[in-house]
């Protein structure tokens, strides 16, 4: 039910992503200044934000730049997490070893902080952003495949695919990753949920996404300063944040009682 | 057990060391040195000059690097640019304030969140449980500085309730000296930083319990039980909520840990004298030594969360062990 | 046994750590208290070391300068009764007797040497010894005599010595621990210092001007500032200035139990073009640029009347220089776009854009990610100049990389302030001098310099009003800057406070005569 609930909270948000003009006409850029913070009202059904520009349009235009930015830098995690687990599984001894000090000293930092430090040095912009959180996020996604790895390569079928001739590769692609997938996947859905998260909050400290882009975040945080004169821009622009994680965690947790109904993210 | 701890405990060394590498590299890469950041507008290329030598910032990146990491060795942490002060004492007037928040936050997650999932479980499926859920679902998905906001204004504000920022006295030293009135004071400025702190893992707390303990329902033994005439409360407290202890443990390891450095947002809103904020200020101002003596600390502490987070899990259950 | 015992030590070993850094016990002195909401934490209290804000707040309640700066910026004695100009490059200062420092010492002319020759000695990094190097020679005359000789005439000097005394044997006795355990001779003594949380100052009962009215000054640092308005708001502080935002400013003027006090301060926010860069150097595309820029809007819709337009580099402050009748290119869109015209932009291949010998019109505004309203002029900007066929992209970083790319020259145009402008000389020489140290944008007219130089020379205001607002028509008509308006100095009271008095500076000299009854 209410994995249900989560896909067609997803689904919406998608759609808004893909073909914006259904849900409006207007240009999110086009500013009038002279109507900044205005409130809801006909010409703007949800208000304008802090330059006067029409909410609504900011934020629908605004769910194709935090879907990117989630599923890229999700994307990006997943595949360096993918990766650097199946390897040091597989391989183990120094691949292992090494893998792992890795993993290790990327959690020594705390999230946030190695975020913006990221963000720092390469830049504000869409694409530091991306790569700051996939560095952040890889190394659950490692040590999840890891341990999955360690326990397949020891099963039996393993052990006959290697009898009939099989290399590393194909029983590493073959047999091995289809197992992995699914604790992928769950977590990568709920991955999903703190990059949308993550992005607002780096804006809030300043080292988001550059203006005049529609990000949800740099809404919400200047939102956040004009709270009590126009708090329909922080209410508007929070509620698409928390109904996108909402979604995604909803359809997470769906597809881990489909998939895995063991498996619990942590 | 003892063996595996100690193996793991001496694998931290690397681990600590390469984290200051990539510190000590990361800060390189910043636009804009302590020199600048110092001089700001005031800057002159000849006194930019004359800054980085006496800061030894004209020197080799490999002397540098070797420099940093010899102090390092020997606790000398330097002092900071900006404030002009041991960088250790800067840690240690900042740590105890994060610890503190980080401490009280935790508590009130576990001693809120689990009831909270007990309650859910129990009365799966009525409006308790949805209710209840929903509450879950409002604290994983609410950015921070939005929910820290909108208390100072509800609390502070309109309803005067509660101070509007700072901290007060410690409040472990306010009750060991059984000063009641500063206890007091330093509770009530700790009341909002620690809900806005701890939301996030209160609401994700009562969601791993209520799974843990809906999952456990549906086992064997468990069905076993109850055909037996055991009561419902002795089913749940006796089986389930021995299995929900994973999930605790967990969130108890990375809170520390996030609350730590991850603070930083909580602590800038309602300017709270913590480390988080001191390392942010101190990345924009670039004040290497601080951030690298800071963010040292915090890898120490850190690893040393997680690794007493994965060792619990081996005490707990002995088939998990991250070799 | 062990286990409990180690158990033990480790929560004692807690209790320690989070005891440490406590306020002193003991009941609060008798008398009133003020408490004041800041930005910022000091980063030193050694007055030579200090470069923010609220350093010099503290420091200016803690120490006494030889000369203090009254509300209209004109210099008055303070630790030095009296000075004379013996010829153009010599002053000499004559001190106030029995003047004692916190800890019990005589202030003498020893001290006062020690102070000016440690700014000048480049091993202790002082910040703003550049203000100083003019100064060759630093002498005691006697005990309470101070004989300074100059390299050249440099009439700004005197603004300048209003820099705090340092008692030499504390000094020297504490070393670099001095900074965070200041002795000086003003109306507050230094009584404990947070970190990143509160600086208590207690009243020094023997001040030489005489015994402050309040018994204690507590500085709380509150970096958010929405929360610092609510904090005054709820009456958990007293006090707050600026920086604050517009939309709270909004909100104070009309709450109930605070007084709001507005005056123009001593900073600007501009914008800065770069006239090496290949573009931004043609007179025409800054005139344009400057005729995009919708001031008056800005200051009404952005920052609400709290900052006023500016109408040219001469800050309202500076009273006798200052004029109203300059003026700088204002918003005329249909007149930028004729002047781009002008210098050959046009739009050849209609896609909007214009363009020159296949190029297109490509402009950067950058400025920095802490202050959000120049964030939000930046956005608007960019939307202007897209508009007007300019294709236009912000950069917003941190603050030193903001001032990386202006050092480097790597930048065509930045939005920025400058603050704490005492003199015309600070606003105007490092500036635009095609010498001066901050003279980013790479601006020379020989004009500029010869009369530049000469101000540096005249003590006459006659002469120095006519020599700077001849500057400022030039800057104005050149627009190396365009100045898009003076800050405003706000100051948010509680009305129960007494008795103090605002300073465009935003110094608080008057705390020493309020009280809070």
């Amino acid at each position: 039910m209410s994995a249900k609930v989560g896909a067609a909270v997803i689904a919406a948000i998608v759609l808004a992503a893909a073909a914006p003009a259904l849900i409006t006409r207007v240009n999110p850029e086009t500013l009038d200044i002279l109507s900044r913070l205005a409130p809801p009202a006909a010409g703007h059904p949800l208000g304008t934000d802090h330059l006067g520009r029409d909410l609504l349009s900011r934020l629908v235009h605004g769910a194709r730049l935090s879907l990117l930015v989630a599923v890229v830098s999700v994307g990006g995690a997943v595949l360096i997490g993918v990766v650097l687990g199946l390897l040091a599984g597989f391989y183990g001894r120094w691949v292992d070893a090494a893998t792992m000090r890795l993993v290790d000293t990327f959690l020594a930092f705390p999230a946030i902080l190695l975020a913006l430090a990221l963000v720092a040095v390469l830049g504000a912009g869409v694409t530091s952003v991306i790569i700051a959180l996939a560095l952040v996020f890889w190394t659950q996604y490692a040590r999840v495949v890891r341990a999955v790895t360690l326990a397949e390569k020891e099963k039996a079928y393993v052990e006959g695919a290697r009898a009939i001739g099989a290399g590393d590769l194909r029983i590493l692609l073959r047999h091995i990753l289809p197992n992995v997938l699914s604790p992928v996947i769950i977590l990568a859905t709920l991955g999903m949920g703190s990059a949308v998260v993550a992005e607002s909050t780096l804006s809030f400290l300043g080292m988001g996404v550059q203006p005049p882009a529609p990000s949800w975040g740099w809404t919400l945080a200047f939102g956040t300063r004009y709270l009590r004169d126009a708090p329909h821009i922080a209410t508007f622009s929070g509620l698409a944040i928390m109904a996108t994680v909402l979604g995604f965690n909803l359809l997470g947790d769906g597809i881990r009682d489909l998939l895995d109904p063991k498996f619990r993210p942590q | 057990m003892t063996r595996y701890a100690a193996r793991r405990l001496l694998l931290l060394v690397p681990v600590i060391l390469s984290a200051a590498v990539v510190t000590f590299a990361l800060l390189l890469l910043l636009p804009g040195d302590p020199a600048l950041a110092l001089l700001g507008q005031e800057a002159s290329e000849a006194e930019l000059a004359r800054f980085r030598h006496l800061l030894g910032l004209d020197r080799p990146l490999l002397v540098q690097l070797g420099l940093y990491l010899w102090r390092v060795a020997h606790a000398d942490f330097g002092r900071s640019i900006t404030l002009d002060t041991p960088v250790l004492r800067l840690i240690g007037s900042t740590l105890p304030a994060t610890l503190e928040l980080a401490t009280a936050s935790i508590i009130l997650a576990v001693l809120v969140g689990i009831p909270l999932g007990l309650l859910a479980a129990r009365r799966r499926g009525t409006p308790i449980d949805t209710g209840t859920m929903l509450l879950a679902q409002l604290g994983v998905s609410m950015p921070v500085f939005w929910l820290g906001v909108l208390l100072i204004l509800l609390f502070a504000v309109k309803l005067d309730w509660l101070p509007s920022f700072g901290r007060g006295a410690p409040l472990l030293g306010a009750l060991l000296a059984g000063d009641r009135a500063a206890a007091a004071d330093s509770l009530r400025h700790l009341l909002l930083p620690t809900f806005t702190l701890a939301f996030f893992n209160l609401a994700l707390l009562s969601r791993l319990t209520r799974w843990a303990l809906l999952e456990v329902l549906e086992e064997d033994f468990v069905r076993t039980a109850r055909a037996k005439g055991q009561r419902e409360r002795a089913v749940l407290y006796r089986h389930a909520l021995r299995n929900a202890l994973l999930p605790i443990v967990t969130i108890v390891g990375l809170q520390f840990g996030n609350a730590l450095g991850g603070a930083v947002v909580t602590e800038t809103i309602y300017g709270w004298p913590g480390m988080g904020r001191l390392v942010v200020q101190a990345i924009g101002q670039r004040d290497f030594p601080v951030v690298q003596g800071a963010v040292l600390v915090l890898a120490v502490l850190f690893s040393l969360f997680n690794l007493a987070v994965d060792l619990t899990y081996a005490f707990i259950d002995p088939r998990i062990r991250y070799e | 046994m062990t286990g409990l015992r180690l158990r033990l030590s480790v929560l004692l070993l807690i209790a320690a750590v989070a005891s440490a850094g406590a306020v002193p016990a003991g009941a609060a002195p008798a008398g009133s208290v003020l408490r004041i909401g800041i930005d910022v934490d000091a980063g030193t209290l050694d007055p030579r070391l200090a470069n923010d804000t609220t350093a010099r707040r503290v420091i200016e309640q803690v120490f006494d300068g030889l000369v203090e700066l009254d509300p209209q910026l004109r210099v008055r004695p303070a630790l030095a009764e009296s000075w004379t100009q013996t010829s153009p490059t010599v002053w000499v200062f004559k001190l106030r007797k029995n003047v004692r420092f916190h800890d019990g010492s005589p202030l003498t002319a020893g001290d006062v040497v020690f102070t000016y020759t440690t700014i000048l000695d480049p091993a202790l990094r002082a910040p703003l010894r550049g203000l100083y190097t003019p100064i060759t020679r630093v002498e005691a005359v006697d005990n309470e005599t101070v004989r300074f000789t100059l390299s050249a005439p440099y009439a700004p000097l005197l603004k300048y010595a209003d820099m705090g005394i340092l008692p030499r044997a504390a000094v020297e006795r504490a070393g670099a621990e001095f900074a965070s355990k200041p002795v000086g001779t003003g109306p507050f003594k230094f009584a404990s210092w947070q970190r990143n949380s509160r600086i208590t100052l207690e009243a020094n009962a023997e001040y030489w001007k005489g015994r402050p009215k309040l018994a204690q000054v507590i500085f709380n640092v509150i970096p958010d500032n929405t929360t610092r308005a609510a904090a005054l708001e709820s009456g958990d502080v007293d006090l707050i200035h600026s920086p604050l935002s517009p939309q709270d400013v909004a909100r104070l003027r009309n709450a109930s139990r605070v007084r709001v006090v507005e005056m123009t301060g001593l900073g600007l926010t501009y914008l800065n073009m770069n006239t090496a860069d290949p573009v931004i150097r043609d007179v025409r595309i800054r005139r344009a640029i400057a005729h995009l820029i919708p001031q008056q809007t800005i200051v009404r819709q952005i920052y609400r009347e709290m900052d006023k337009p500016a109408t040219s580099v001469l800050l309202p402050a500076w009273g006798g220089v200052y004029t109203g009748e300059i003026t700088q290119p204002g918003h005329d869109i249909a007149r930028a776009k004729a002047l781009l015209a002008e210098a050959g932009w046009t739009d050849s291949n209609r896609d909007g854009v214009l363009d020159k010998g296949g190029q297109r019109l490509a402009i950067t505004l950058r400025t920095h990610s802490e202050d959000p309203n120049r964030i939000q002029i930046a956005e608007l900007l960019l939307s202007i100049m897209r508009s007007s066929g300019i294709d236009a992209r912000i950069e917003i970083t941190e603050f030193p990389g903001l001032v990386q790319a202006l050092l480097g020259g790597t930048y065509q145009v930045a939005l920025l302030g400058w603050l704490g402008l005492v003199d015309p000389d600070r606003g105007m020489y490092n500036q635009f001098h095609s010498k001066g140290s901050q003279n980013w944008e790479k601006y020379s007219n020989p004009r500029v310099d010869a009369l530049l130089d000469e101000g540096r020379q005249k003590a006459d205001p006659n002469e120095r009003a006519r020599i700077y607002r001849e500057v400022a028509r030039i800057v104005a008509a050149d627009v190396p800057y365009f100045v898009l308006t003076y800050q405003g100095y706000i100051v948010g009271i509680n009305r129960r406070v007494e008795g103090f008095t605002p300073i465009p500076s935003g110094s608080f000299r008057s705390l020493w005569t309020t009280s809070v009854p």
